[in-house]
């Protein structure tokens, strides 16, 4: 018997090092003492009695995972309601629970679920996260683990909350890469930006510009050809970028100061608050407005 | 009703919401403000890139041809009726008589040839007092029939507005120049103001006038300087006096029968 | 037609033909086609004047006229031509574009055709003719000489020949057009006048089965009104070959000839047609303006150069006609080869400078060989001259090359300098809004067409951007942009596209909703419909906001015509004092310093809101007419 402790321990101590991994029945062979396969069936079975490990179905085959001591230590000391919850939390994973669910699920009184989910927060066990889906519901996941991005949102989003800065920053940033690759070196003497000729295939690509902004520092978070590919799209939805050599990659939009005519938008009636109620019959007209006094003014 | 409320802030509440946006769902950002405004409510009035010598050119032909439009004999000015005069501005001196422009209450028609199968046959006689006198369709059909009517011919202004250049300085000399030429603005301004009396202004001149030409309309009509109000220069003068229109238009000196 | 264009046409009208004029139009345009005695009703003007005013009217084309001759009564109804109104505002423009273009003898022409409305060419000659005044001031006044013919310009035009000269100019580039008597007569007048010819021709032949008798009718109708307006297509319409002239009527026909072209025949007009300005030339002239000034913002001043001259080509063949659909150019669709355009360009323009070559600053050389190939620009390199496009490719050592090629300088340089222009037509070619088209053919360094009606589809949509960014902010541009390329979009698919906060970018949408550049489908939920329970799907209708934008143009117009009234009342005085012929020319002395202060601040206020003026009438023909 003790030779089993001994062996559970040690099946433990080999494989509870990786805890992510899955265990199928034949990776634990090699444990057996002398191929005894009955001493390894035990093994197991003391571990699951004492909630080191955990059988998982993948497929047709049953897999075991592994759990560190912590994780047993901790819910070995929870009342039954908490580990309850305890439980169905750590079901959800990366997705987190919503209390709502919760309390069907484990069927407690409110005031029993509330005091739970509070002992297992102060415990650090668990922790409740903002989903960017649901801004509303409190939702709670294992204190450890990291939400997925479904619940998070992706790079852009910091505690659910669109991080327009940090968006911003980045487009900004991509635009001038762009345009520094868009237009040839201006010769010495001149003022205007030429063209490269057509044909020319050095624009960059999007994943171009993805290397560059991971080889950029501009920021730690690992950011996908996605992700580059959204925030381009925003710069083309600007008028910054366009798109060049059948869409394959990305080219500045030339602008030149003053080359745009403005009409009616430099007229003081283009963007007149009371353009509406201006009628020459009416209390603002044409002849009392301020606006053109002031327009007529800068002559 | 997020817009509603939007929109009333921003226009002061006055009206605003005609046509009522839709109902937006969800939290409302805009409060609406429904308290009262200023008439013109502040806000930053856009500046005018300052025109290329390009369109400084455009502007300038375009006033210049307004402008001949305006001596022509198309262009009316319908006068105030009497008595709504401004005892000032509209006081009539000799000098006012002498050298303010002569303004027309009707357009002058009789003094040039007209293609008239352009037109239709009710105002054939409007176009020339021959055919309405004698109802001949000859005058008509060989469109000349009248040997005296021309067409009138201007010359084109070609300056430039500021001699090609864009600094300020040329811009204020060229100002200068521009006054030298035909600049003439009228008193369509007056017009403006007085819409209401218009109507009365033309009975006034049904009544002293009844004989289908424009004669006698011109009462300010009296100066016989040959330079005439207009730059003489302008029209090609064909220095045939014209015995039956030349009392009314002999001050213009650029219309010719 | 919308109340605010009904608007700026009466104060049009009266700004340039005064208040008769404008009253009887407001008559006309607010209550449609009318007969006189209607007219007199409405306008509360004696009939005599408003008959003269008709004349003035008709004599200008602001005002078409139809008479119906059957049913024995005649009644005459009188319709405004507010397009032709709106015309008004170009009178400047469309002198000067032929001033640069011909000189200002050719200018003047057109100025007094806009002055006379239309004309016999016999009398317009015989009024020149008599002319033979020297001009005084034949230097500019303000001594500046600006080009040798807008020098010259200022002498007047004396002799016939040289007048009709110029009208077989600037009839054979189609600026001035012979009038008919169609032209007179609103269209669907003589649609109908045509369709009722057909129908009795057709009665008599078969009236077997009426549905398809109706299109056949349909059909036909179609065909002679297309007939009527091809007439003026052909290039040489209104004139006649000097050498072929019918005996019978020689004597009738006022002669004036020219020799204008070498290399065609003489041509001389017949005196007894009647000419005006064919507006619509000028509206293609001025939208290719536009199209040059957006290659020039998009690629380059050089470029622009050589688009303008390919244009300038296109152009000759452009009569112009106004449709439903915008304006439409007219002719055959030609095609001009950079050979053309060689021939025309100024040499003083540099062509090498003003384009980078590729491989000279690599900073794409990962990827330049592999893709090199798979762009269609350098597929036609190298077809069929694939030599020249090596020499092209070494950029700067292409000076060198003048040995090998054995060729005398100046053939290598006409050879360079068409290799070079089409290095700026293939760029033009290869932009995102395609301002050229390479035609296939064997044409000699290539041929190449415009499609103006798919450009200025772009123009509008980059326009219509721009105002909404002017107006709106970037923001709002950049949720305009989404929606039109994704089409319908809830609140929140924008937020994600846009990677903005959805309560940011509420305010922007319903702001570009209340201006009409945005429009909502509500889909609701539930039967019940709660606000509450419905989808918001915001969508962009380019027709819709077109006409939201241009009822803006044309109320923003009149308020700037309204203000130069407003402007001119408050000077009125001394304004009348200027205009007196006394103190005209000798402001100087007989005005005080703040007259003459006053008088400059007017002018230049008055040229402010001109301009203003016609940067908005820019947008109007760019939503209305190209």
């Amino acid at each position: 018997m003790s030779d089993l402790q001994g062996l559970a321990r040690r099946i433990h101590e080999a494989c509870g090092s990786n805890l992510q991994k899955l265990y199928t029945q034949e990776d634990l062979i090699p444990f057996a003492p002398n191929g005894d396969s009955e001493d390894l069936l035990l093994a197991i079975n003391v571990l699951l009695q004492r909630g080191y490990i955990k059988i998982l179905k993948q497929g047709d085959a049953f897999v075991y995972q592994f759990l560190s001591k912590d994780t047993v230590d901790r819910t070995r000391n929870l009342t039954p309601d908490e580990a309850l919850v305890y439980q169905h939390i750590e079901s959800s994973a990366r997705e987190g629970v919503w209390s709502k669910i919760l309390k069907t699920r484990t069927n407690l009184h409110p005031t029993v679920l509330t005091r739970c989910l509070k002992t297992l927060e102060n415990h650090r066990y668990i922790k409740s996260i903002k989903s960017v889906k649901f801004p509303t519901r409190k939702i709670y996941m294992l204190w450890d683990l990291t939400p997925t991005i479904e619940v998070t949102g992706g790079p852009w989003f910091t505690d659910a909350e669109l991080d327009a800065d940090f968006i911003n920053a980045l487009l900004v940033a991509i635009e001038r890469f762009v345009t520094s690759r868009s237009f040839p070196k201006q010769r010495p003497g001149s003022t205007s930006i030429i063209p490269f000729e057509a044909g020319y295939t050095g624009y960059p690509t999007l994943s171009d510009i993805t290397q560059w902004v991971k080889n950029s520092n501009l920021t730690e978070v690992e950011l996908s050809e996605a992700d580059i590919k959204a925030l381009l799209e925003v710069l083309i939805y600007d008028g910054k970028l366009e798109r060049v050599i059948g869409g394959t990659a990305y080219k500045a939009v030339r602008r030149v100061e003053g080359a745009v005519k403005q009409g009616v938008t430099e007229a003081p009636c283009g963007r007149c608050p009371v353009f509406d109620l201006c009628n020459e019959d009416g209390p603002i007209n044409a002849a009392n407005c301020v606006y053109f006094e002031k327009w007529l003014a800068e002559i | 009703m997020a817009f509603r409320g939007g929109r009333g802030g921003f226009r002061g509440g006055r009206g605003g919401g005609s046509n009522g946006g839709p109902m937006m769902p969800r939290e409302f950002d805009v409060k609406p403000d429904f308290g009262p405004t200023e008439q013109f409510p502040d806000y930053t009035i856009p500046f005018q890139d300052p025109l290329t010598s390009t369109e400084r050119v455009h502007v300038a032909r375009f006033r210049d041809h307004r402008e001949k439009v305006h001596s022509g004999p198309l262009y009316t000015v319908l006068g105030k009726r009497k008595g709504l005069e401004d005892p000032f501005a509209d006081v009539v001196t000799y000098s006012a008589k002498k050298y303010h422009r002569q303004k027309r209450k009707v357009p002058k028609l009789d003094s040039r040839p007209y293609v008239f199968e352009f037109f239709p046959v009710e105002l054939w006689e409007t176009m020339d007092s021959s055919y309405a006198a004698t109802g001949d369709r000859s005058v008509v059909i060989n469109g000349r029939g009248d040997r005296r009517k021309r067409l009138l011919i201007s010359s084109l202004n070609t300056d430039l507005p500021n001699g090609g250049h864009h600094d300020d300085k040329s811009d204020a000399s060229d100002e200068e120049d521009e006054e030298k030429e035909r600049e003439k603005k009228s008193v369509l301004a007056k017009l403006m103001s007085h819409k209401d009396e218009e109507d009365d202004g033309l009975g006034d001149e049904e009544e002293e006038d009844g004989d289908g030409e424009d004669e006698g309309e011109e009462e300010d009509d009296y100066q016989d300087d040959e330079d005439g109000d207009y730059n003489a220069e302008q029209y090609f003068d064909d220095g045939d006096g014209d015995v039956d229109y030349g009392d009314d238009d002999g001050g213009g000196g650029a219309w010719f029968d | 037609m919308q109340q605010n264009a009904v608007e700026l046409c009466t104060i049009l009208v009266r700004d340039t033909y005064g208040e008769l004029s404008s009253r009887v139009v407001a008559a006309l345009l607010e209550y449609g086609r009318s007969t006189l005695h209607t007219i007199v009703r409405r306008a509360k003007i004696p009939e005599r004047v408003v008959k003269q005013t008709l004349v003035v009217l008709i004599q200008q084309h602001l005002v078409l006229h139809y008479t119906n001759e059957d049913g024995g009564r005649d009644a005459t109804h009188y319709e405004c031509n507010w397009l032709q109104i709106y015309e008004l505002l170009h009178s400047g423009r469309m002198v000067r574009t032929i001033e640069e273009r011909f000189g200002s003898e050719a200018a003047s022409v057109i100025s007094n055709f806009l002055l006379l409305g239309h004309a016999r060419v016999s009398d317009f000659i015989t009024a020149y003719g008599i002319s033979t005044k020297p001009k005084p001031n034949a230097v500019l006044p303000n001594g500046t000489t600006i080009s040798a013919s807008e020098a010259t310009g200022t002498a007047p035009i004396t002799t016939a020949a040289q007048i009709s000269k110029h009208i077989i100019t600037l009839m054979q580039a189609k600026f001035l057009i012979p009038v008919q008597v169609h032209h007179m007569h609103p269209s669907v007048d003589t649609e109908n006048a045509i369709r009722q010819k057909v129908t009795t021709e057709q009665v008599g032949t078969a009236a077997a089965l009426q549905a398809r008798a109706k299109k056949v009718i349909d059909e036909k109708v179609a065909e002679r009104m297309e007939a009527l307006s091809s007439d003026i297509d052909n290039k040489n319409f209104g004139l006649k070959r000097k050498s072929d002239q019918p005996d019978g009527r020689a004597r009738k026909r006022t002669k004036f000839s020219t020799s204008l072209l070498p290399e065609e025949e003489e041509w001389e007009i017949d005196g007894s047609i009647v000419l005006r300005v064919n507006n619509a030339k000028f509206l293609a002239i001025f939208r290719n303006e536009e199209l040059v000034r957006w290659a020039e913002s998009r690629i380059g001043k050089t470029t622009s150069l050589v688009y303008a001259e390919l244009l300038r080509h296109l152009e000759k063949n452009i009569v112009g006609h106004r449709t439903e659909k915008g304006l439409v150019d007219g002719g055959k669709k030609s095609v001009v080869s950079t050979l053309d355009i060689g021939n025309t360009l100024r040499k003083d323009i540099d062509l090498v400078n003003s384009i980078a070559s590729g491989p000279a600053i690599t900073n794409g050389h990962k990827r330049a060989m592999a893709n090199g190939h798979t762009t269609g620009a350098n597929d036609e390199e190298s077809e069929g001259d694939s030599d020249d496009y090596d020499l092209d490719a070494d950029s700067d050592g292409d000076v060198g090359m003048n040995g090998t090629h054995e060729l005398s300088s100046a053939a290598q340089e006409k050879k360079e300098q068409l290799q070079n222009i089409r290095k700026h037509l293939m760029l033009l070619a290869e932009d995102n809004n395609q301002f050229v088209t390479k035609q296939e053919g064997s044409m000699q360094y290539g041929g190449w067409t415009v499609d103006t009606q798919r450009l200025c589809e772009a123009l509008r949509i980059r326009e219509l951007e721009q105002i909404v960014e002017e107006r709106f902010g970037g923001i709002a541009t950049r949720l305009v942009r989404i929606i039109k390329d994704k089409g319908k979009m809830d609140e929140k698919g924008l937020a994600d596209i846009a990677l903005l906060r959805q309560k940011d970018i509420r305010a922007h949408l319903g702001t570009l909703h209340e201006r009409g550049f945005l429009h909502i489908q509500e889909v609701p939920k539930t039967a019940e419909r709660l606000p509450a329970r419905t989808f918001y799907f915001f969508y962009f209708d380019e027709k819709m906001s077109k006409m939201a934008m241009l009822n803006d143009f044309y109320k923003a117009m009149s308020r700037i015509l309204q203000r130069i009234d407003h402007e001119r009342s408050l000077n009125s005085m001394l304004l009348s004092k200027a205009d007196r012929t006394d103190v005209k020319g000798h402001e100087e002395e007989l005005l005080t310093k703040k007259e003459l202060a006053d008088l400059t601040k007017w002018k230049r206020s008055e040229e402010k809101l001109i301009g203003q003026l016609m940067r908005v009438d820019r947008q109007v023909m760019m939503f209305r007419d190209w």
